[in-house]
């Protein structure tokens, strides 16, 4: 299970960074303070738990797991005056099909196994050259059936009570004219060797159903991820971890709570007096019904308080902060012709410095309308660097406030953020050199780079990766704001 | 008779018309003027000054008497200028190639000034000989070629490099040295056949070329606006010593005469290494290099019991006044000369503050000062030290009256420096 949406929010400086940022290994230590309580939430209605069923089958598929595989050891014996014997085998009835039924705040899982059909060698002895038989043996289907509720304090199904299996009795039998003179006591001893290896692999396949099924729900762990910014001194963590009492299975459906947050240690390309983000902190949604009404087989709602987490929280990493050499392209031959276009190259590359805070707030949606967040940046620094004689040279530095508004689309195919507003509250020309705009013209014209700037920045953000649970893999999605909260709509997967 | 007095007359009118004296500027003008019909007078076409921009491909070198000679490109007029500093600060400069070699006469009146010639001198580089006479490598962008400017007493000598083939421009990048006999050593880009080239010059006036690096179709043409991508150090055994960019690749890489040959070596695998590189030879007669590196910072290399120790002298990350992190591009316009004290200078742009800045590697701290804050200025650094001195050389940008940008030359000296070893751009 991955919270890649959370991520991209928080790692959309790294979008911008063409070298993105540098992933590190995760903090085993999460500290607490900055995990929130109900950060994210996942909710499958009870009529879409029977997607659970196909979900997870798939999974198993794509893993080459599920099936119900026995292993026989080598066979050796007597048989009148001959000696046979049969290697070892492996034989598997693969997985048929695999249903989740809701009961009340229990899930019914039933599998069925296909009826497998295979053939051993058998060799005897003596003789030159080596006798050998065909030994047949016939697998019918299997089933299984057990119940699942969530465990006690752990975010995780279980079984409520043994697992049933039902098995038809094997079919074993040797070729026609094989010289053994009493088949039988090859043929008895396989099937008692497959009842043994029945028993055996009994135990370990329903616990990869039931692995798979809770993988296919969502509830198979934890989302770390660790990074570094450009300036390799800070750090930015990120932990999403199921609550411990987070699993609800009732007449509504299952619902599981995810405690979650950023967190890491300051860079000095960042403001040094940045503290610590406060962590999400609005309560649970529970009730996911669609404002359209439409079915969905998955429901996840986010606080926004994460999105705003992850930005302050990378800004204070540092990876918020783009370099010269890393920095972003922009052409500037309209807005400052007295360098751009005839001294120095057209475009010029700006350097980005976030010299104070960062703020994210979900705004109010309309029904039907884009979702929109709010973004201030205040005291970002800019650095606009000219090619000229064959290097680069610091020609504008400002400082300016800019509040946005990105709107994400709920109606297209692959969501991406666009600007929507962008305004420059304050600019302040720190630097100047080697440009003729004067300093009236210049803030107009400083103000139309910002503008420039910005919409560049956000139309370099890659669609967002909507990786859900496999419940809710299908390729329909909805978005709504609701609650102080942003919910996704997730449909099954419908090949 | 009254006819014929006028027949007199007329003729006389007539003759007087045609007199030189009737003639824009007398109908003739000496060699090195050109008739401003306007003005009605001849005017040099170079003038004694040096020119107002001043300060392109800079190279320095300092004589036997501690005089400081110079050689640049001037956007002015497209020429190459040779120059010396006088005692009291003052240049002096000499128009040694560009100048048109014939100027209509009349000069055509809406022709605005300057009086162009072939646009020469782009990555002029510089060195004196024993007898303090100077020779220097440039590259002729009209006619895409390599020329080679030397003086003796009886003047300027040019000649245009020969060339093997003869199938595109020839020159971009050069860097120059001259051996112990004084023979010249080239190193060059070939943009037609897309190579790093190095020419030598032997008594007799024989040229041979040598193939160093390139070759290869994925190598670009050296643009126009390149710095200084090549540096050509001959070593205190004759031995020629290349520091130069893989134009392919963005690998910074030496190259060096050994029994075998010619030997290549990658440094820094790049990309983006070397944009700018600058060389000299050390207090034991070994090339030492600075470069810049991909991740910004300035890098030097230098030779440590026979390997290459590498520092990294400007670091692109600094703190601002309020004590937070920036970077900055570091090292761009390198120059690299050594003091007596055996240190090496870096003279850099700060392209952040567009300073000129010196970093004195001292194994330690390499404090960075900066030695101009009166930018933009740090483009196109030269440096060169003999005995007591270290010069240095850079352009300050400024736009004139006319709002074009040009180079202002402006000449520093820095304390510490009492050694032998040179600079060679």
């Amino acid at each position: 299970m991955r919270f890649l949406f959370v991520i991209w929010l928080a790692l959309a400086a790294c979008e911008l960074q063409p070298s993105g940022c540098e992933p590190v290994g995760s903090d085993p230590q999460v500290p607490s303070p900055s995990m929130g309580e109900a950060a994210a939430e996942y909710f499958i209605p009870r009529p879409s738990l029977v997607e659970l069923g196909p979900a997870a089958q798939r999974l198993l598929a794509e893993a080459g797991s599920g099936s119900l595989c026995l292993t026989l050891p080598p066979i050796e014996g007597t048989s009148g005056d001959l000696d046979f014997r049969v290697d070892g085998s492996r034989l598997c009835q693969p997985l048929k099909t695999l249903s989740v039924g809701p009961q009340s705040r229990r899930l019914e899982v039933a599998a069925e196994f296909d009826t497998l059909d295979s053939s051993l060698m058998v060799a005897i002895h003596p003789g030159d050259p080596v006798k050998t038989c065909q030994l047949r043996i016939r697998l019918p289907s299997t089933r299984l059936r057990v119940d699942l509720e969530p465990a006690a304090g752990e975010p995780r199904l279980v079984p409520a009570a043994e697992a049933i299996w039902e098995a038809g009795g094997a079919e074993v039998s040797l070729s026609d004219r094989c010289p053994l003179p009493a088949p039988g006591d090859l043929t008895g001893e396989v099937v008692q060797r497959i009842e043994s290896a029945l028993a055996e692999a009994a135990r370990p396949t329903a616990e990869a159903l039931i692995d798979g099924i809770q993988k296919a729900a969502g509830l198979a762990g934890t989302a770390r991820g660790a990074w570094t910014g450009p300036a390799s001194d800070g750090r930015l963590d990120f932990a999403l971890l199921p609550a411990a009492n987070g699993l609800t299975l009732d007449d509504a459906g299952l619902h599981l709570l995810f405690s979650g947050g950023f967190y890491g240690s300051p860079s000095a390309c960042a403001p040094i007096d940045l503290l610590p983000w406060p962590p999400a902190s609005s309560a649970p949604l529970w009730d996911f019904s669609p404002a359209g009404g439409q079915s969905f087989a998955l429901g996840v709602s986010l606080d926004p308080a994460l999105a705003a987490q992850a930005l302050g929280e990378a800004l204070r990493a540092g990876l918020l902060c783009r370099p010269a050499v890393q920095g972003m392209t922009l052409p500037l031959d309209d807005l400052l012709p007295s360098l751009f276009g005839s001294f120095a190259d057209p475009a010029a590359r700006v350097a980005i410095w976030p010299g104070g805070p960062v703020t994210v707030s979900l705004l109010p949606s309309r029904p039907e309308s884009p979702i929109r967040f709010s973004v201030g940046f205040q005291k970002l620094e800019l650095d606009v660097f000219a090619r000229l004689l064959g290097g680069e040279a610091r020609i504008l530095a400002l400082d300016v406030d800019v509040a946005a508004e990105l709107a994400l689309d709920p109606n297209a195919t692959a969501p991406r953020f666009s600007l929507a507003e962008e305004t420059a509250t304050r600019i302040e020309i720190r630097h100047s050199a080697l440009l003729s705009e004067g300093a009236g013209d210049l803030r107009t014209r400083a103000a139309a780079l910002i503008q420039r700037l910005a919409g560049l920045a956000v139309a370099e953000l890659s669609p967002l990766p909507w990786e859900a649970p496999e419940v809710g893999r299908g390729s329909r999605m909805a978005m709504e704001a609701r609650k102080g909260r942003l919910v996704f709509f997730f449909d099954a997967y419908r090949p | 008779m009254k006819a014929l007095a006028l027949l007199a007359l007329l003729i006389s009118a007539a003759a007087a018309a045609c007199s030189s004296s009737a003639l824009p500027c007398g109908g003739f003008c000496p060699t090195g003027e050109y008739c401003n019909s306007e003005e009605n007078r001849c005017l040099p076409i170079r003038p004694d000054a040096c020119p107002e921009d001043l300060g392109r491909y800079l190279s320095l070198a300092i004589d036997s008497g501690g005089r400081l000679w110079f050689s640049s490109y001037t956007e002015s007029y497209g020429d190459l200028v040779v120059g010396v500093e006088n005692p009291d600060g003052t240049l002096q400069c000499d128009y040694v190639d560009g100048r048109p070699a014939q100027v209509p006469y009349p000069f055509p009146s809406q022709t605005p000034p300057p009086i162009q010639g072939d646009d020469v001198g782009r990555w002029s580089s510089l060195a004196l000989d024993a007898g303090d006479r100077p020779h220097v490598a440039y590259f002729d962008s009209t006619h895409g070629t390599l020329k080679l400017a030397e003086r003796d007493d009886a003047g300027w000598h040019i000649a245009t490099l020969p060339e093997i083939e003869d199938d595109g421009g020839f020159g971009r990048g050069a860097s120059f040295a001259l051996d112990s006999a004084g023979q010249p050593r080239v190193a060059y880009y070939h943009d037609a056949r897309r190579e790093l080239r190095l020419a030598r010059r032997f008594a007799g006036g024989r040229w041979e070329f040598e193939v160093v690096d390139g070759g290869s179709e994925v190598w670009p043409a050296l643009a126009i606006d390149a710095a200084r991508p090549i540096r050509l150090i001959v070593d205190s055994r004759d031995r020629e010593w290349l520091a130069y960019r893989d134009q392919a690749s963005g690998a910074l890489k030496i190259a060096g005469q050994e029994p075998s040959g010619l030997s290549r070596w990658e440094l820094d695998p790049g990309p983006d290494a070397g944009a700018f590189v600058c060389a000299a030879r050390d207090p034991a007669g070994n090339m030492a290099l600075a470069y810049t590196a991909r991740d910004g910072s300035l890098r030097y290399a230098a030779n440590r019991s026979g390997a290459l120790q590498f520092v990294t002298a400007l670091s692109g990350w600094a703190a601002d006044e309020s004590g937070r992190l920036r970077q900055a591009p570091a090292g761009q316009h390198c120059a690299l000369a050594f003091g007596s004290d055996g240190r090496p200078r870096i003279a850099v742009l700060d392209a952040a503050r567009l300073a000129l800045r010196v970093v004195t590697l001292d194994g330690a701290k390499n404090p960075a000062e900066t030695l101009d804050a009166e930018g933009p200025v740090g483009f196109f650094n030269a440096m060169a030290s003999r005995e007591s001195e270290i010069r240095a050389g850079s352009c300050r940008l400024q736009r004139n009256a006319s709002g074009q940008l040009v180079c202002q030359l402006r000449l520093y000296r820095i304390p510490g420096g009492t050694g032998k070893g040179g600079a060679t751009p």
